[in-house]
């Protein structure tokens, strides 16, 4: 049991941190490390919609660890978000890295909280096709 | 070749992450704010200021062409530390209106993190 949630946490990690880093490469060339931000924001969301979804909706324990913990966990960072934030107030200014820690926690909070909500509509509206269509 | 260590960084972080959630919340079922990701975070943070004080001696700007920075700086800590489910977790306490843990576990988990990864970084530099 365990061990097919480990399995699927590892596939689910390794694309999720492909996805990130590929998206931190392709990115360079702004100069700015939005690349995170926009990673911590969608996989919030992606984790949000999954989880709403998860309230109406019942799927074997390796697909919600794999995708949850493993694609949106490994997708999504803390780690270099400490290091961006305090990286553009050593090479920027305060400013900058004010709004860098501000957009990724308003917006991925907010974005999380808005997948949540629409996951939780749609979890609902599949469990009402079936009880329908039966 | 970067993609591979990408994935081994990442599939490796994101596996300790799940096992030492596991293990935290066996021991401590019931912890006043969700800390077992809290921990996580925090010695992610610190692990990375580490990793960049003793290779970088400065926060890089981009390092992608390091090797080992693809395996360990986003790959391993990348994927060992979690935004997603720290924002999930968050979102829960505000919820059940729990303002005093949310902002708690906001506070730590965030200026936690910097502060952390601030130390590590100075630590080994």
């Amino acid at each position: 049991m365990i061990y097919k949630n480990i399995i699927a946490i590892a596939i689910g990690g390794a694309l999720g941190t492909i996805g990130r880093g590929l998206l931190n490469m392709h990115s360079l060339w702004i100069g700015l490390p939005i690349a995170t931000v926009i990673e911590n924001i969608v996989g919030s969301f992606l984790l949000g919609l999954f989880t709403g979804w998860l309230i109406h909706k019942r799927t074997k324990d390796w697909v919600k660890t794999g995708i949850g913990v493993g694609f949106c966990g490994g997708f999504t960072t803390m780690s270099t978000l400490a290091a961006d934030t305090l990286l553009l107030y050593m090479d920027s200014s305060l400013l900058h890295s004010f709004v860098y820690l501000f957009v990724s926690l308003f917006a991925g909070i907010t974005l999380g909280f808005i997948g949540l909500i629409l996951g939780s509509k749609w979890g609902e509206s599949e469990v009402k096709r079936k009880v329908v269509n039966h | 070749m970067e993609l591979v260590l990408l994935g081994a960084g990442g599939a490796a972080g994101a596996v300790s992450r799940y096992l030492i959630g596991l293990l935290f919340m066996k021991k401590y079922p019931h912890p006043y704010i969700p800390s077992a990701m809290l921990i996580v975070n925090l010695t992610g943070s610190l692990g990375l200021g580490l990793y960049f004080g003793a290779v970088y001696d400065a926060i890089p700007t981009a390092a992608y062409d390091e090797l080992l920075y693809l395996l360990l700086g986003i790959g391993f800590f990348g994927a060992f530390t979690t935004f997603s489910t720290f924002s999930m977790e968050l979102i829960e306490l505000i919820r059940k209106k729990f303002y005093k843990k949310a902002i708690l576990y906001f506070s730590l988990s965030i200026f936690g993190s910097i502060g952390i990864f601030l130390i590590g970084f100075m630590v080994s530099r």
